[in-house]
């Protein structure tokens, strides 16, 4: 047990840059993910056009080489290191490319959110001289969120879990600072199992808050 | 108020109104009756624009709606429509279905659309549902919502989608009475029904419409007793 004690604070350290990620790139996916789903739901063909080429380019090739492609690939024919920093530009991309491929997700869990509202409900909306943008804003969006949550949660927790690809590249994180550690201690055993237990609390915890979740909303379900 | 030439609707191949014309002087009650499938709901829709026209004009509320120039979300704010499922949006009180539209839409502000909306749920019968959800009322309390809900906009014209057929039989009658109040204070409506009663006694015209076509028009009480073509008497002799 003495590894663990001894290098805790190094691992919880990991923990905080894995929570600080996964915060980050579950904000963005959403963003992303609404954003690409309006366009796939647009009038306006290139517009469908831009942002189904994005759900089927980031869904059908794996994480981790999306990941090394930006993060290690595009420096080798853009100057991108000398535009953003040396050492901010690998941060940068890799969460940028994370919030990419969980939003590519979440385009489809948000358009099936929208096409999920009856029908009646938009036509409702028209009906009282609201234009696309307010019946979005105010009539389809509100009630297809609700139906949104319990994926958005199952994919949030996917991105928290999908962080542990930001080693690979460079990027310090909870899995990182344990490789680090084990290069040390050899501890293989009791390090991998404790970063597995820290995974388990934070994602188990987003689990349990998410039926809270949802048991609120079948109280009061509109 | 309403003035529609040669209205043709296709979706596809697959032409539902094969030619509409008619009038709708201000403050007149016209009903539309005809059989399921022969494009009533189609002909109302187009009349705010739900549905594009094929061909054809439709002039509403002093506005060319088949004019691409003209912007469709003023003109909807001179026509109201009521739907067969009333529509109410699920997720709103009772109160802020009725304040939605004239607050974002009309950027009324908040309490002077409360106070408006107020007055309405009180014309309707509904006082003390404010706070409530629309899966909380009854189907006639609901319908009577969207009524109020479309009043709220301040239309011009009215247009109701079988506003009864939805609801179990002894709530049709409260929905009806509010209908009859707002004829008798000088809307102008155009409604599709069943409710033969309704019609006799409230509608100025009666038109019957088939297979994408109108088929006769006539006061109520001529159409009722005296109908001229075969078909408006075979289906009269259906539903009477
Ligand atoms: N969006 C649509 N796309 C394709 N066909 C449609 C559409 N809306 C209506 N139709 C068709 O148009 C025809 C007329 O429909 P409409 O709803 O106008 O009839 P209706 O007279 O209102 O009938 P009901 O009494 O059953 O309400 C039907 O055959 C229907 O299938
Ligand atoms: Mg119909």
């Amino acid at each position: 047990m003495d590894p663990i004690r001894q290098n805790l604070p190094v691992l919880l350290d990991g923990l905080r840059l894995t929570i600080q990620y996964s915060v980050v790139a579950i904000i963005l996916m959403v963003v992303i993910g609404l954003v690409a789903a309006l366009m796939r739901l647009s009038k306006v063909a290139l517009l469908r056009w831009i942002a189904t080429a994005y759900v089927e380019i980031f869904r059908s090739t794996p994480l981790l080489v999306q990941l090394f492609f930006i993060v290690l690939g595009l420096p080798a024919i853009l100057p991108v290191n000398r535009w953003f920093g040396q050492l901010t530009y690998p941060i940068l991309a890799a969460a940028f490319t994370l919030s990419l491929n969980e939003g590519a997700y979440v385009t489809e869990i948000v358009r099936a959110g929208i096409l999920g509202v009856d029908r009646g409900q938009k036509e409702a909306a028209q009906s009282i001289a609201m234009n696309g943008f307010q019946t979005m804003r105010y009539i389809v969006l509100p009630q297809a969120f609700k139906r949104m949550i319990p994926p958005l949660v199952n994919q949030a927790a996917q991105t928290i879990k999908d962080t542990s690809l930001l080693a690979p590249v460079g990027i310090v994180e909870l899995v990182y600072k344990g490789q680090i550690v084990i290069a040390q201690t050899f501890a293989s055993f009791a390090i991998w199992g404790l970063i597995a237990a820290l995974y388990f609390i934070l994602i188990f915890s987003l689990s349990k808050f998410s039926s809270y979740l949802e048991r609120r909303l079948q109280v009061d379900k509109r | 108020m309403i003035n529609v030439k040669e209205l043709h609707k296709s979706f596809g191949h697959n032409e539902i109104l094969k030619g509409i014309s008619t009038h709708v002087e201000e403050k007149e009650v016209v009903v539309v009756i005809g059989p399921s499938g022969s494009g009533k709901s189609t002909f109302l829709r187009c009349l705010n624009g739900l549905e594009a026209a094929t061909s054809g004009e439709i002039e509403i509320a002093g506005m060319m709606l088949t004019d691409p120039k003209t912007n469709i979300h003023k003109l909807r704010q001179h026509v109201g429509m009521v739907f067969q499922q009333f529509n109410l949006f699920k997720h709103l009180t009772i109160l802020e279905n009725v304040t939605i539209g004239p607050r974002k839409v009309k950027k009324i502000a908040t309490e002077e659309a409360n106070r408006v909306a107020r007055e309405l749920l009180a014309k309707v019968g509904l006082v003390g549902k404010e706070a409530s959800y629309p899966d909380e009322l009854s189907g006639g309390q609901q319908q009577r919502v969207a009524i109020a809900r479309s009043l709220a906009m301040g239309p011009d014209v009215m247009l109701f989608d079988e506003p009864t057929s939805a609801l179990d039989p002894e709530m049709v009658g409260e929905v009806l009475q509010v209908m009859k109040t707002l004829a008798i204070e000088g809307m102008t409506m155009v409604v599709v029904t069943h409710e033969m009663g309704f019609a006799r006694e409230v509608g100025h015209r009666v038109i019957f419409m088939d297979d994408g076509l109108i088929v006769e028009e006539a006061a109520p009480k001529t159409l009722f007793s005296n109908p001229q073509r075969d078909r408006t008497k075979s289906f009269l002799a259906k539903i009477l």
